[in-house]
């Protein structure tokens, strides 16, 4: 065992996520220092190869070696890429990975690699020398290859030597990260972190600062996303991909833009990318708060098989695989979840399926294809009145209708092309996604249905919404980068374009309370969607400390909307049949119920950052960036001439990296402004995102991440003021300050045992609700912990470790579920109840390389 | 030079002058939202020493008994409707809520008084409601004033016992005398033309609901809800010479009749104590009073 304490493949057993991830950069993107690209991993102590004592002919053998080292310069992976035969073979590897190295190293900063290592077996042969090979910039998915003069040079050890042909390849593995936008530019490093409880993919954004994650709707439902004053919903703001494909849903009922994380495996997520404001010309509609891209792999070959049980009958089978001597990018993942949930009507099932695999295409190109497949049936508690609970009508975990609830499926196909010509960096991909949803939600109880005189006389029925739509979304996006030399740095310059289009069926009824009968029609619309985005982005270096990132992004969006219920209230003088829902007549006169309406425009974003440094690791950012959101199709009039708001976003930042002889550390600090003209907020009248006038955010945020052998630290903060620009009041429900602590330490046990320990911090200041109110405080600490013998480990986990009982999110409006004496009609505090202390137990099966090998 | 001091600057200031954010320097979201009381009493003439005044149909009444059950009270920031019966609009357009149920969406509440109180409305001690009221801080321009049963009946159950109006008196014109007593109980007595499958803006739960009753105040907190009832109003057009038929108890006293049946109509005395009663101008005034 060499130097500190480290874990080969241990993190694939941590319980509920098990990603171990390389950490292929460091926790936060930096600008290129004057290049001297990528320095390979060096050979510090080695143990030579002893020839097979079994192996009778005493021939010379060659066997070829692909061979994983991590940032930390410990051997990961040994796979064969050209065998010599299974003994020598498995001597090659064996002693290989004992090797220690010196971690190859991008711009000082320690990285994942890979390298190829042939390995020569003679009889009476001296000396094993080590590569030095020259170093190669990776591409996504591409293989960079690149022949190097070996210095080989062997010496007497009566050991196999390296075969003393000088060609050589070395890859630089893992993610090739996009030019950085600043210091709000976080390339999130899961890493050991992996070992906090995270719960599900869209839980891995608070390793991003600023992000409050809450969901009045339980297990199956959405996450409601907070970013920097924003309050996403359900993803509105936050511009969603998954391996390039997008998630946000352009019409959904519920919310546009709504975007649904459940169906990606938390364990597949390999490396997380968030933009926290509209800079980066590759990000499109949606990119107002952010942006959010999700990269699936797995890191190391071999199969997992996961078992977790615990509180409220939960139970999770995930199977994971990836094929030896594959990409991290070929991989099979399956999970299938259920929980009796944590209170009345809040059950839930899903399983998602997910596959992966990676090709090369030549010698200079790849082809990665994905698909996935997603289903989930969940109740939905919903929320309660404060005035109910407190008054012992209600229990803080019950509900007021279990009629509420939602199923979710969604179905997809991507494929990637990324590959080189000469100097430019060419990719290519497309994707489909099949989508259906539908959610019941009762927010108001017993108000919202007055008696209308078209109607016969009823009294209140009931104000369950049950929003349904179904969705086919097809697209694709490319890009082609180039570099050159001038002023004696590298500039860069990439056009790209992505194109989507949305068929999209979205309906909204009222059902009868306590059934899923419906007796009116809210919304039914039928809308073709089409957005085109194309850009220019170029990265420009005068001089080595100063870069300047950005150009222009123009985006065009296009609606065709049939309302097939395009009136829904008396117009006429009369001779409606009682009842109607959808009237076929006005003043005028006879009338179809449908009306189409279309419209279109355009939209030109410039974007702009300024990295100054690096200053002995002090790196100064300044951005300026243009985003935008198409705008909901049921707001959609004949030749409307904004279909889109509109955001204007600045900030000043500070970053801060330093590699160290036992430590990593980055910090940062970030001032922002980000304005709105068009605003969204959720209406619990409509149960759905209504149009709202501008709004501003000023705020500030700040990180720190440290890394070492044996810990990983994360702290992050967010203070920020969400105005109205009208009348400079508070945006209701928007936190002002949001905390997150996280870390993890880990080392090697006695008798042959390997364990870690991490946890999480979370506290979120009172947000402002209506009427001059602000919400509860939010103080949750989560932990995990694992011990791991050989393949196996196990692992307890344990959410809200305090029992805290916790309001997850709080609103003010009006409602009456009948349980006072009269109705009541004024706003009045409701809660959604946050989940109390859970604890899990994990069994982790993992058979890898080593583990394989006889 | 080591730029690096002003660079832990930029890292560290902020943090100190944003904490302002959450120091509470964050402006509100508006209208206040408080508890308040509120009380009722009667008003008029009809609270004065011997509880006496005339009709425009020349009768002199003088009352011995009127007591008012009402709640809850609601109010809104809506507008109230003008006296517009006779405009062409509304002879072709049906007004949103002239006494049906109304449109929720019609307007906004923004107070609210959940209880019921049964007050005396010769009196003009005011009667505090039995349990307060919310109210947002906002402009109230008109009040509802529900006639709901009583707490644990459903409010659209027809048939109830809660009597909204109990009055008792004598009405003397031109050397006649009536001695009358009568109830309001607003049942589907009132709505028994209605059957299922008609149209109609009338329910049962609307006819106990008077709208619209036009007020103006901004509340501040501290300050009470102040209800006013004019019970003079209801017997503005009653003509007590109709109750020549009416049924009678043994000392003549002629009992109003609000059920319509084949062998008695509903009084003309009762239909106006009942038009009175739904008269969103004159009978009520609602004002935020001082504690």
């Amino acid at each position: 065992m060499h130097g500190p304490r480290r874990f080969a493949l241990f993190c694939l057993s941590a319980p509920l996520l098990g990603i171990a991830l390389l950490p292929a950069l460091a926790a936060a993107q930096v600008p290129e220092q004057s290049a001297t690209g990528v320095i390979p991993p060096q050979v510090e102590q080695r143990q030579d190869p002893e020839y097979p004592r079994g192996e009778p002919s005493m021939k010379s053998v060659d066997v070829e070696l692909l061979v994983t080292i991590d940032r930390h310069g410990d051997v990961t992976d040994v796979a064969v890429a050209e065998s010599g035969g299974q003994l020598f073979d498995e001597a090659a590897a064996q002693a290989v990975r004992t090797w220690k190295f010196a971690p190859a190293r991008r711009a000082g900063v320690p990285v994942a690699s890979r390298i190829r290592l042939p390995i020569h077996f003679a009889p009476s042969a001296p000396a094993l020398a080590v590569p030095d090979p020259v170093p190669t910039l990776p591409t996504p998915g591409a293989t960079p290859v690149a022949r190097v003069e070996s210095n080989a040079s062997s010496h007497q050890t009566g050991a196999p030597q390296l075969a003393p042909e000088p060609a050589r390849e070395i890859l630089v593995r893992g993610h090739s990260s996009l030019p950085s936008r600043g210091a709000s530019d976080y390339d999130v490093n899961i890493g050991r972190l992996a070992q906090v409880p995270h719960g599900d993919a869209a839980s891995l954004l608070r390793l991003a600062p600023g992000v409050l994650l809450t969901n009045e709707g339980g297990v199956g439902h959405p996450y409601q996303i907070f970013l920097r004053g924003f309050d996403a919903r359900e993803g509105q703001d936050i511009e969603f991909t998954v391996d390039g494909v997008p998630l946000n849903e352009v019409g959904n009922p519920h919310g546009n833009g709504l975007a649904d994380t459940h169906f990606i495996i938390p364990e597949l997520v390999q490396h997380l990318r968030v933009v926290e404001g509209p800079f980066a010309p590759q990000q499109g509609n949606f990119a107002v708060a952010g942006s959010a891209a999700y990269d699936l792999g797995v890191p190391t070959p071999g199969f997992t098989a996961q078992l977790m049980a615990g509180s409220f009958n939960t139970k999770r089978l995930l199977l994971m695989w990836r094929p030896p001597a594959s990409s991290d990018h070929t991989f099979g993942g399956a999970e299938v979840f259920s929980t009796d949930g944590y209170g009345q009507n809040r059950a839930a099932e899903r399983a998602t399926a997910m596959a992966g695999y990676e090709t090369s295409l030549g010698q200079s190109a790849s082809l990665r294809l994905l698909a996935t497949t997603y289903a989930a049936h969940y109740g939905q508690a919903g929320v309660l009145r404060l005035d109910d609970v407190q008054a012992g009508r209600k229990g803080f975990y019950d509900t007021y209708d279990t009629t509420q609830g939602g199923d979710s499926t969604r179905h997809s196909l991507a494929a990637t092309v990324d590959g080189r010509s000469g100097g430019m960096k060419l990719s290519q991909s497309m994707f489909l996604v099949l989508r259906d949803f539908r959610l019941r939600q009762n927010l108001t109880g017993f108000n919202q249905d007055p008696q209308q005189t078209w109607q016969s006389l009823h009294s209140q029925r009931g104000d369950l919404i049950d929003q349904q739509s179904g969705t086919l979304t097809l697209g694709g996006r490319g890009s082609a980068r180039q570099k050159w030399k001038t002023l004696r740095q590298t500039q860069e310059l990439e056009l790209g374009y992505f194109g989507r289009y949305d068929r999209v069926d979205a309906t909204q009824k009222r059902d009868r309370a306590g059934t899923t009968i419906p007796y009116r029609t809210d919304l039914d619309l039928a809308s073709g969607l089409t957005n085109v985005g194309v850009y220019v982005d170029a990265s420009l270096k005068p001089l080595s400390w100063i870069t300047v990132r950005g150009g222009v992004r123009a985006d065009f969006y296009h609606y065709q909307v049939t309302n097939r219920c395009a009136l829904t209230t008396q117009n006429s003088f009369g001779g409606d049949p009682l009842d109607t829902e959808c009237f076929s007549s006005d003043r005028v006169g006879y009338r179809s119920a449908e009306q189409t309406a279309s419209t279109s425009a355009s939209i030109f974003q410039p974007r702009v950052t300024l990295l100054l440094g690096s200053f002995q690791g002090f790196t100064v950012s300044v951005s300026h960036g243009r985003g935008s959101r198409s705008i909901d199709p049921q707001y959609i009039n004949q030749d409307l001439k904004t279909p889109f708001a509109k955001v204007d976003a600045s900030e000043l930042g500070v970053l801060y990296q330093r590699a160290f002889r036992a430590l990593d550390l980055s910090a940062r600090s970030v001032f922002f402004q980000t304005q709105v003209d068009k605003d969204l907020f959720f209406n619990e009248t409509e149960g759905r995102n209504t149009l709202a006038d501008g709004t501003t955010r000023t705020g500030w945020a700040g990180n720190v991440r440290a890394t070492g052998g044996f810990f990983d630290l994360a702290a992050n903060l967010t203070l920020v003021k969400a105005t109205f620009d009208d009348t400079h009041l508070a945006i209701p429900y928007a936190p002002g300050l949001v905390a997150r602590v996280d870390g993890v330490i880990f080392g090697d046990l006695p008798l042959g045992l390997s364990g870690s320990f991490g946890s999480g911090v979370s506290y979120v200041g009172k947000r402002p609700l209506p009427y001059e109110e602000f919400s509860d405080t939010t103080f949750l600490v989560d932990i995990g912990a694992s011990l791991r013998y050989r393949a196996i480990s196990v692992g307890l986990i344990s959410t809200n470790l305090l029992d805290r009982r916790y309001r997850l999110a709080e609103y003010n409006y009006a409602s009456d579920f009948g349980s006072q004496d009269y109705p009541t009609l004024v706003p009045a505090r409701h809660f959604a109840a946050g989940e109390p202390r859970a604890i899990y137990g994990t069994l982790t099966v993992l058979l890898d390389g080593q583990e394989a090998a006889p | 030079m080591t730029p690096r001091p002003v660079l832990v600057a930029l890292l560290l200031i902020p943090v100190l002058g944003l904490i302002r954010v959450e120091s509470g320097c964050a402006s509100g979201t508006g209208s206040q939202r408080f508890s308040s009381q509120a009380r009722v009493g009667g008003a008029g003439p009809a609270t004065n020493a011997n509880h006496t005044f005339s009709n425009e149909k020349g009768w002199v009444v003088s009352l011995e008994r009127a007591n008012i059950t009402l709640g809850p009270v609601y109010l809104n920031v809506i507008e109230p409707l003008s006296d517009s019966s006779a405009s062409l609009f509304d002879f072709f357009v049906r007004p949103a809520w002239a006494h049906g149920e109304g449109h929720l969406d019609a307007g906004r509440i923004v107070g609210e008084v959940l209880s019921q109180v049964t007050f005396d409305a010769l009196s003009n001690e005011p009667v505090p409601f039995p349990a307060p009221g919310t109210i947002t801080q906002e402009q109230v321009r008109t009040a509802e004033i529900w006639f709901y049963p009583e707490p644990g009946v459903a409010a659209d159950t027809t048939k109830i016992d809660t009597v909204a109006l109990d009055v008792a008196g004598v009405a003397t014109r031109a050397g006649d005398s009536v001695r009358f007593r009568g109830q309001i109980v607003l049942n589907d007595d009132w709505i028994a033309d209605q059957t299922d499958g008609q149209r109609g803006n009338q329910s049962i739960t609307g006819i106990r609901k008077v709208r619209g009753v036009p007020t103006s105040f901004f509340p501040t907190s501290g300050g009470q809800l102040e209800l006013r009832v004019d019970v003079t109003r209801l017997f503005r057009g009653a003509d007590f010479a109709s109750l020549e038929h009416s049924p009678t108890d043994k000392d003549g006293t002629k009992i109003l009749v609000q059920k319509q049946s084949t062998t008695q109509n509903r009084d003309q005395v009762m239909t106006n104590l009942y038009q009175g009663l739904h008269e969103t101008t004159g009978t009520y005034s609602v004002v935020w009073g001082a504690p």
